[in-house]
């Protein structure tokens, strides 16, 4: 290095003043070409130990070691885990090329929940994204701690108590702890094996250093044209693209208008998806639908191309990892920057053309050799989607004008019920409708209430309380979001009252005991099923009882075999007389005089069975608040 | 305009500022004779429709740039201030939301904070007065917890009668008769009734204040009573009465600046005190301040007890105890930074595109002049010393909270 | 010295604000590339890494760099850029900062100028850190972004400017923002020391200073949030003994001028420090009335 060298001349000379002089030439040669191509073997790395804990957590380590049981630490978040078959998660079985697991009212909740992509993946080596999406803070922090100990090949030794003393000795802090290290066993980033040593994945490892020293040669952030397009489009106008094309998806949705006919990967998603399903003469938005509806742009996306994903395979004959791979490169490229769509496989190209016709890519024609992700697309991979969808807007709202408003959050929320908002989107306003009772319509702005008959509407439909809470707050006017809590809490519980209003009865299904000949009978078989904790309902006069599924097998064969003694002692099997047994999945209520023995779905509860029951009923304990409902029906 | 005068009044000659405000309310008259205005006629829509600029107008005038005195004076830095709290029956108007007494005590708890903050080495005790007699409900202390605590404690807050205004200036004025010389005496009185219930001549009171050179502020809740203004006069404290609730606040706050000293009132003498050092042990013991288990805390100096916080006086040995850093925490009234000036628009074609210290860009004078409104001021405050050009958020920020002037520090001068 | 209690303030999905300040006085760096074998440029390559982690931890974290350089004006570069997407962004930030830290050193040819002992300078670039801060949380209304200071620190301390950092420290404590300090090189920074304990931030001198970016990636990488759960090094206990005026003996009691608050040990050092304030007043620093 001449560096070097200079400087030991430095050192010699005495007078300062040239001294300095040489510095300042110094410094302008070997910092002119101040390059930064970051060599990773330049990086030394040094064994490290753990930091020097006061001596109190050591003691309080040994303490709380064995009360942690890492089996019950649940992952709370819901995942998809895909198993895409290149060997890192061998653990998975095998057959399948992927395999979701995705619990069916994933959809249904708010950004938490929000599905989460696990993948292992040697092609994508998007380490970060995978760091940023999955992980809790903590073990994010472990990650990047961990990442440059020691030299690449060598695995990290270091005990899983090792790093126990990096956190506090708190009850919330190790609760983090085991729920980051339960993450990252999970993803397999990190394994504990027997002797407690803790792995960290090499490749995983090495992927993810590539990507924070930009080595390697992989081109997973796709490749930049090298010169821009003379008439290369601005981002407002990707901005509107974006929405154009989105929001003609919704709105074929909602059906507003006679939109035009979506494309045909666009109509194979949502039937798919049973966002919509085939009416009398086109399709009908479901329960789904309405559900989807209400989530925020980034969920709605991401749903939408998990259902893309899935017909992949069997309708559009493309290879899923190649999808999956161009999704994620598709969510870490750069805004209203162009690329070549040079390097796509042929599958990609092909998905690039459905892509942009959902509005997640622009293309100027249909064989244009560049294309442009949208910020639909580049945000994709973040995580908060709130501050999405506000990042979107913060941006466009300066640029394009409704659009930008919509997403901003528009909705202000009074106490009184009374709803405004600030909004022309036509979409916004059919999703307003969807469970509020529109008043008045001004240019910019809608007034509407809500109100137990169009909160009751939306329900029945199958949107949940939830989702409209969900929704007001993530649509919430910034003047709204400066307030805790944000929407007023008489209105938001108000809303759940009148979710939970509509599930006064519960189903439970069971077998009802009935035609018992004497009341000795009678009570004692009532009386064994009551100490087994089987009984969920009995009626004396009529000599009736129901139990539960698994209770019945239990008395059933208590009776005929006599196996059980407390049950035979008193009784000789011949003295029990016969009774019959229905079986049905009943609808029991609690204070119920008849029984309704027909099998009924609460979900479909048929307006006359439900008026029986309610004039029947009047003390039921969870509805008492709502007995003017019974003077409606 | 009339603050701006006030400090610099305050600052040159102790005379009191009401005059100033006097020969304004002659100018313009009872606030009931004014014409009346009608706010939205100053909102004005540009081309697009829009209020942004409009409002944006607004806000920067409210913004209120304060023009400090920047000539560097000596400074009472450690003060020993009496806080009377007025506890009549008056106080439970509701004139000031949510009442009176309300809004004076969270400010007062406000105001505690931010005084020792700002005069950390500096002590303070509260005084109430209620049914025609004083009672001091916490002794002068450095620690703001206990005057706090004292404040929050509901027997020492209730309403009752009449203040008596003489009974509590002679209890403070009993009290700093005995602090040293090298500290200011200073009285702040929070008045709510228009009255005082006295057993003897308060003129006798107020000589006696003039000559132990206690200085007394009011501030007065009701309207101006002609015995505090003639107090705050002589004793060359300040009076204001509220107009409403901020401007109370800002009326108490401005007593939190260390007030200048005159060279002859008080001598610069060394004061003793102790530097603690810091303790953690394993096993908690007790200290000596509330007399409870602790495991951190500092050891005094001379007697080697433990006390829990800084600074405050040594509940054994009395030594004031500090740690430097509380000591630099005063610096920053010996050295204030200057004023920065505003920079007109027409000497725009050399300034620079963006705020020296934030880097947010400047309002360009092109773009100003194809719109309809042109900007007022062009949004560019400059530093005499170092020439460099700050927008007003950062002018305002750094005299009002950094105290230093990021364009003077970032070269050598 | 109440440290900052973050636990209820900072939420799990706030973003990110890093405000680095790099102390690039060239005069120092030649001479511990010389004794340790870390030039700057090697730790700029390690800063450039922690900067990609830093966004890398959050797709809306941000950072801006602040060089601190020995007296010429201070290079600035911020990304002003709040949606940061990080894959791209990383190679944007690297060559923003690595392009103005050139312009810096290339702006070195009237090096000649140097003052005598030349020193970084630290409190202008806190005092234009915490404006930039200021700003940007005024802009984020819903408080969703919580920023913090991070100083890597090659420079002695210069006592000219200890009130102005005192000065900077408070303010930060006041607004609730954490300085971090790295030590690369040197004597401990008093100065910079009291600034991590007053404001709640880490201060750790670089035991191994090529191992610059492991103590990078686990002492100074944490966030606000994950901060509560962590014990890291650099978190022992300050003493802040107050150092004589006259004789820089660190002192357990001593008088203090009432009007200028300098410290002395002894009576008899009043005429000391008198003397000191005499010369305070050629330099335009004296705080008025002299005894």
């Amino acid at each position: 290095m001449p560096e070097n060298t200079m400087i030991e001349f430095l050192e010699i000379e005495n007078d300062e003043n040239s001294s300095k002089q040489r510095i300042a030439s110094l410094i302008n040669k070997c910092d002119g070409n101040f390059t930064m191509n970051i060599n990773k073997s330049e990086l030394k790395t040094f064994p490290l130990k753990p930091p020097e804990n006061s001596s109190d957590n050591k003691e309080l380590v040994k303490k709380v070691a064995k009360d942690i049981n890492i089996e019950n630490v649940e992952g709370t978040e819901r995942i998809i885990e895909m198993n895409l078959g290149l060997g890192v998660f061998e653990q998975i079985k095998e057959p399948l090329k992927y395999d979701i697991i995705m619990d069916p009212k994933g959809s249904t909740s708010n950004t938490s929940t929000k599905p989460k992509i696990i993948m292992v993946d040697n092609e994508t080596k998007n380490g970060a994204a995978i760091n940023e999406l999955l992980l809790p803070p903590l073990a994010r922090q472990f990650v990047m701690s961990l990442l440059f100990t020691q030299p690449i090949n060598n695995p990290v030794n270091l005990t899983k108590s090792d790093l126990r003393l990096w956190v506090k000795n708190e009850e919330a802090a190790l609760a983090k702890f085991d729920e980051a290290l339960e993450k990252l066993s999970k993803l397999s980033i990190m394994t504990i094996d027997q002797s407690g040593y803790i792995q960290m994945n090499c490749e995983f490892r090495e992927r993810f250093r590539d990507c924070l020293t930009g080595g390697g040669d992989h081109q997973s952030f796709g490749v930049p044209c090298k010169k821009p397009a003379s008439d290369r489009p601005d981002i407002a106008f990707l901005d509107r693209h974006a929405m154009k094309q989105w929001e003609e998806i919704l709105h074929f949705m909602v059906g507003t208008e006679s939109m035009s006919q979506p494309s045909a990967a666009v109509l194979k998603v949502v039937t798919r998806a049973k966002l919509m399903k085939e009416g009398k003469d086109r399709l009908m938005i479901t329960n789904k639908g309405f559900q989807f509806l209400l989530q925020d742009v980034n969920t709605q996306v991401w749903a939408f191309l998990i259902q893309y994903l899935d017909i992949a395979d069997e309708l559009l004959q493309m290879n899923v990892v190649e999808v999956l791979n161009f999704f994620f490169m598709l969510g870490s490229l750069e805004l209203g920057m162009d690329y070549s769509v040079k390097g796509l496989t042929d599958t990609q190209k092909q998905l690039l053309d459905d892509l942009a016709n959902f509005g997640l890519a622009y293309r100027r024609k249909k064989g244009s050799s560049r294309y442009y992700p949208t910020r639909l697309a580049t945000t994709l991979t973040s995580g908060n989607s709130a501050v999405v969808s506000s990042a979107v807007t913060s941006s466009a709202s300066t640029t394009t004008g409704e659009d930008g408003a919509t997403e901003q959050g528009f909705i202000i929320v009074e106490t009184n019920y009374k709803l405004y908002a600030y909004t022309e989107s036509k979409l916004q306003i059919s999703v307003l409708r969807l469970f509020c009772e529109l008043q008045t319509r001004f240019a910019n702005m809608v007034y509407a209430l809500i109100t137990r008959d169009s909160v009751r509407k939306a329900l029945k439909h199958g949107i949940t309380a939830n989702q409209i809470i969900s929704y007001l707050s993530s649509h919430a006017h910034p003047q709204m979001k400066k307030r805790i809590p944000l929407l007023p809490p008489t209105v938001v519980d108000q809303i759940r009252l009148w979710e939970i209003e509509r599930n006064r009865l519960e189903a439970t299904e069971g077998y009802l005991y009935k035609e018992f000949r004497n009341q000795g009978d009678y009570e004692m078989v009532l009386k064994y099923a009551t100490n087994h904790g089987f009984v969920i309902w009995s009626n004396e006069r009529k000599r009736m009882f129901s139990v539960t599924e698994e209770g019945h097998e239990h008395v059933r064969t208590s009776l005929i075999n006599g196996y059980d003694e407390n049950f035979t002692k008193n009784i000789k099997k011949s003295e029990l007389k016969t009774f019959s047994i229905e079986t049905s999945r009943n609808l029991l209520v609690s204070d119920n005089k008849e029984l309704v023995k027909k099998s009924c779905n609460i979900e479909n509860v048929e307006e006359p069975v439900i008026k029986r029951i309610r004039t029947n009923k009047r003390a039921d304990p969870k509805g008492s608040t709502f007995n003017n409902s019974t003077k409606q029906n | 305009m009339s603050k701006q005068h006030k400090q610099k009044n305050l600052t040159e000659e102790f005379i009191d500022v009401d005059d100033e405000i006097q020969t304004n309310t002659q100018q313009t008259g009872y606030a009931w004779e004014e014409e009346y205005k009608r706010s939205w006629d100053v909102l004005q829509e540009d081309e697009d429709g829009s209020l942004k600029r409009t409002v944006e107008n607004l806000q920067q005038r409210k913004r209120k740039r304060l023009f400090r005195d920047t000539a560097t004076i000596r400074r009472g830095i450690i003060r020993h201030m009496f806080l009377i709290i007025d506890l009549s029956e008056a106080m439970m108007e509701k004139d000031l939301r949510p009442s009176r007494l309300d809004l004076t005590l969270s400010y007062a708890e406000q105001f505690i904070l931010e005084y020792f903050d700002q005069n950390p080495i500096s002590q303070l005790a509260i005084i109430v007065t209620k049914g025609g007699y004083a009672e001091k409900i916490s002794d002068l202390t450095g620690n703001p917890m206990d005057n706090i605590r004292a404040l929050k404690n509901k027997k020492n807050t209730d309403t009752d009668g009449e203040p008596s205004l003489q009974n509590s200036l002679e209890m403070a004025r009993s009290t700093l008769i005995h602090v040293p010389s090298h500290g200011s005496r200073e009285i702040l009185i929070i008045m709510g009734s228009l009255t005082t219930c006295d057993p003897g001549d308060i003129y006798d009171t107020i000589d006696n204040l003039v000559n132990e050179n206690i200085r007394v502020s009011v501030v007065g809740l009701a309207a101006e009573v002609q015995i505090c203004k003639l107090m705050c006069k002589k004793t060359k404290g300040t009076y204001g009465v509220v107009l409403n609730e901020a401007h109370f606040k800002d009326l108490l706050f401005e007593i939190i600046p260390p007030p200048p000293v005159s060279n002859t009132q008080n001598k610069a003498e060394l004061v003793i005190m102790g530097f603690p050092s810091s303790v953690s042990d394993s096993s908690p013991s007790l200290c000596a301040c509330h007399s409870k288990p602790t495991i951190g805390g500092y050891i005094c100096a001379r007697c080697h007890s433990k006390i829990c916080d800084l600074p405050t006086d040594c509940p054994v040995c009395e030594l004031t105890l500090v740690s430097s850093p509380h000591l630099a925490r005063s610096y920053h009234h010996l050295f204030p930074i200057n004023n920065f000036v505003e920079v007109p628009w027409n000497n725009n074609s050399v300034s620079p595109t963006h705020c020296f210290s934030c880097q947010i860009p400047f309002p360009s004078f092109l773009g100003v002049r194809g719109g309809a409104v042109p900007i007022e001021t062009s949004g560019r405050y400059k530093c005499n010393r170092c020439q460099q050009h700050f927008c007003i958020d950062c002018d305002v920020f750094v005299h009002e909270v950094i105290h230093n002037c990021p364009g003077c520090l970032a070269a050598i001068h | 010295m109440n440290a900052l209690k973050d636990a209820a303030t900072v939420n799990e999905d706030d973003a990110n604000l890093l405000v680095l300040i790099i102390d690039t006085n060239p005069l120092i760096w030649t001479r511990l590339a010389k004794s340790t074998g870390l030039s700057l440029k090697e730790a700029l390559q390690h800063l450039m890494v922690f900067i990609n982690a830093h966004l890398a931890l959050k797709h809306d974290n941000e950072v801006a760099v602040i060089a601190s350089h020995v007296d010429v004006r201070l290079s600035e570069d911020t990304d002003q850029t709040i949606n940061s997407n990080m894959y791209q962004r990383f190679k944007v930030v690297n060559d923003q900062v690595i392009n103005n830290m050139k312009e810096l050193f290339e702006d070195l040819s009237k090096l000649n100028s140097y003052p005598e002992k030349a020193s970084s300078m630290i409190a202008g670039a806190l005092s234009m850190s915490l404006c930039y801060i200021n700003r940007i949380m005024r802009a984020d209304e819903i408080g969703h972004i919580k920023p913090r200071i991070f100083i890597t620190s090659v420079s002695p301390d210069s006592p000219y400017q200890y009130i102005s950092i005192m000065n900077c420290i408070f303010s930060a404590q006041k607004l609730g923002i954490p300085i971090d300090v790295c030590k690369v090189h040197g004597e401990d920074a008093v100065f910079l020391q009291q600034a991590a304990h007053i404001t709640g931030g880490r201060y750790l001198k670089l035991p191994i200073p090529q191992g610059f970016l492991q103590f990078l990636m686990i002492t100074f990488l944490p966030d606000r949030f994950t901060r509560n759960y962590q014990c890291l090094p650099g978190e022992e206990k300050v003493d802040f003994g107050a150092a004589c005026f006259c004789h820089k003996r660190i002192i357990d009691i001593g008088y203090v001028c009432s009007v200028c608050l300098s410290t002395s040990v002894n009576e008899g050092g009043l005429r000391v420090v008198n003397g000191i304030k005499k010369l305070d007043k050629s330099k335009g620093r004296e705080s008025g009335g002299s005894t």
